[in-house]
């Protein structure tokens, strides 16, 4: 038995000092994907603090199945998905708080560079545009790493639309992005750029 | 050699920028370009919202604000319930309105006697004032005047009656009535009538599907139908959304889903494409929601 399962265990008989040790481990976490989804710092930890409400009092019912991070990022996507219902900014109506780039202290590497932060921008304005699920399914994808037979459990919907949902958010990336392709790919410091030459050859 | 083709390749970008495994791509400095672009902006990204995460001291307060939250909700739920407690009141008292407006509404019903055409056609005349009024409006016509004419004399009959009657959802004339509950029943109410009537229709011609050629469906219809109603069914869901409608904006809200994936299935579908979707329908008995929900309005705007 591991060192968590021995947590969890102590946590479902009531040891509130077992299930901190848990809420250390994980609240990071819970709280960036929150705030990815929201992008505003207090609406993300009231978001968090109700899924860790909400895993505390479903504790009991944990059965070990999956992964103790598993089940609790999947009370968090229902949270989340559950917080569309009640709340206006999911539909486009923009929120005061909101962060913004101007409010967020980049680190020195960021700073440096005036074209990162128009690019991070830009994504931004693309993550705007997107319905509050394809959001979700993009940050399940590209931040959490899940498959796409995990997110279409999570979310209740079809495989199919997963890939749709991705794709639309890719294609949107790229007809924000796609305008100042040519200025700036010469500048990209990034392993990627090891590719082949290209012979220039017309598609 | 296979020619390249920049739509195909820039249409699995999306399966390329969440692995982490190397992709390599054909030799096309465009697609290349445009790959590392949003491989690069997505690390942007993501560094970007590292630096937005809370210091190390402020997750001790974190800690402390939930450790109360669950202490607060330990006391309230280990507290006898108490009798003025709004858990209970609330319902008893949507329940005594009820019942009050019910026996309001029949009793004015009641006490509105059944009248003769003769009555009827007294209580639509005009008052003596009135009458007066209108007859007085041609004699000061010079025109007619000058004819000699006597002024023409007022139809009683086109007069309309000065007071509308009171409007009751059941009343006894069934013309009124439907005009009345028109008249209560809201334009966005009545789409949303019309649009639960259009996906129930839809979900049992999804639900009755047959396969077409062996295990192939062939739900064309049904999948252009679908995205037309999911259209609607986002606009609907935020306008019930803003108007603070839940439990209507819950049943849109579960069928959008089912919509999605309707609209979304391949061209050639098969039973595991189908079958999961019908299956969902049926656990989540979506179809009697509808008819459930669009029942109450239906009444309303019934002819």
């Amino acid at each position: 038995m591991s060192n968590e399962d021995e947590l969890i265990l102590r946590a479902q008989t009531g040891d509130r000092e077992a299930f901190g040790v848990l809420l250390r481990a994980y609240q990071r976490r819970i709280y960036s994907l929150a705030l990815h989804y929201t992008r505003n710092p207090m609406d993300a930890e009231d978001l968090s603090q109700e899924v860790w409400l909400k895993a505390y009092r479903s504790l009991p019912g944990f059965r070990g199945e999956s992964g103790f991070y598993t089940w609790l990022r999947q009370i968090t996507i229902r949270t989340l998905l559950n917080q569309q219902r009640t709340s206006f900014w999911l539909f486009g109506k923009k929120s005061s708080t909101r962060v913004s780039l101007d409010d967020v202290e980049l680190p020195q590497y960021i700073e440096a560079d005036l074209h990162d932060r128009l690019l991070i921008e830009q994504v931004r304005q693309v993550l705007d545009t997107l319905t509050s699920r394809e959001r979700l399914i993009f940050l399940l994808k590209h931040q959490e790493g899940m498959t796409y037979e995990e997110i279409a459990d999570s979310c209740g919907v079809s495989v199919g639309t997963i890939k749709k949902a991705l794709f639309r958010t890719v294609t949107k990336l790229r007809e924000q992005l796609g305008v100042q392709i040519r200025s700036r790919v010469t500048e990209l410091p990034h392993p990627l750029r090891e590719f082949p030459e290209s012979d220039g050859a017309k598609c | 050699m296979k020619k390249h083709d920049c739509q195909t390749t820039q249409q699995q970008f999306s399966e390329w920028l969440f692995t982490d495994s190397v992709i390599e791509l054909d030799p096309c400095q465009l697609c290349q370009e445009q790959f590392l672009l949003l491989k690069n902006s997505l690390v942007q990204f993501d560094q970007a919202f590292k630096s937005v995460m809370p210091e190390e001291n402020y997750w001790n307060g974190y800690e402390a604000k939930l450790w109360t939250k669950l202490a607060t909700e330990n006391q309230a739920s280990s507290l006898p319930v108490n009798f003025w407690q709004p858990r209970w009141i609330l319902p008893v008292v949507a329940c005594l309105v009820l019942i009050l407006l019910t026996v309001l509404n029949f009793s004015v019903l009641k006490k509105q006697p059944e009248k003769t055409s003769d009555e009827a056609v007294q209580r639509n005349l005009p008052s003596d004032s009135e009458v007066q009024k209108v007859s007085d409006a041609p004699k000061s016509n010079p025109k007619k005047q000058r004819d000699g004419k006597p002024p023409r004399e007022v139809r009683k009959e086109s007069v309309r009656p000065l007071h509308k009657k009171p409007r009751f959802l059941f009343d006894p004339n069934p013309i009124q009535a439907r005009m009345d509950s028109e008249a209560f029943v809201a334009p966005e109410m009545a789409l949303t009538t019309k649009h639960f009537e259009r996906a129930q229709m839809l979900l049992r011609a999804f639900r009755n599907s047959r396969e077409t050629e062996p295990s192939i469906y062939d739900l064309s219809y049904e999948k252009t139908r679908s995205r037309r109603l999911l259209y609607e069914n986002i606009l609907l869901r935020r306008e019930a959304e803003a108007r603070g409608d839940w439990s209507m904006e819950e049943v849109l809200n579960h069928l959008e889903p089912l919509l999605l994936d309707i609209a979304n299935l391949p061209a050639s579908a098969t039973a595991d494409d189908v079958n999961p979707i019908k299956e969902r329908m049926q656990k989540q008995e979506i179809v009697a929601k509808l008819q459930f929900y669009a029942m109450p309005m239906m009444v309303a705007v019934a002819d």
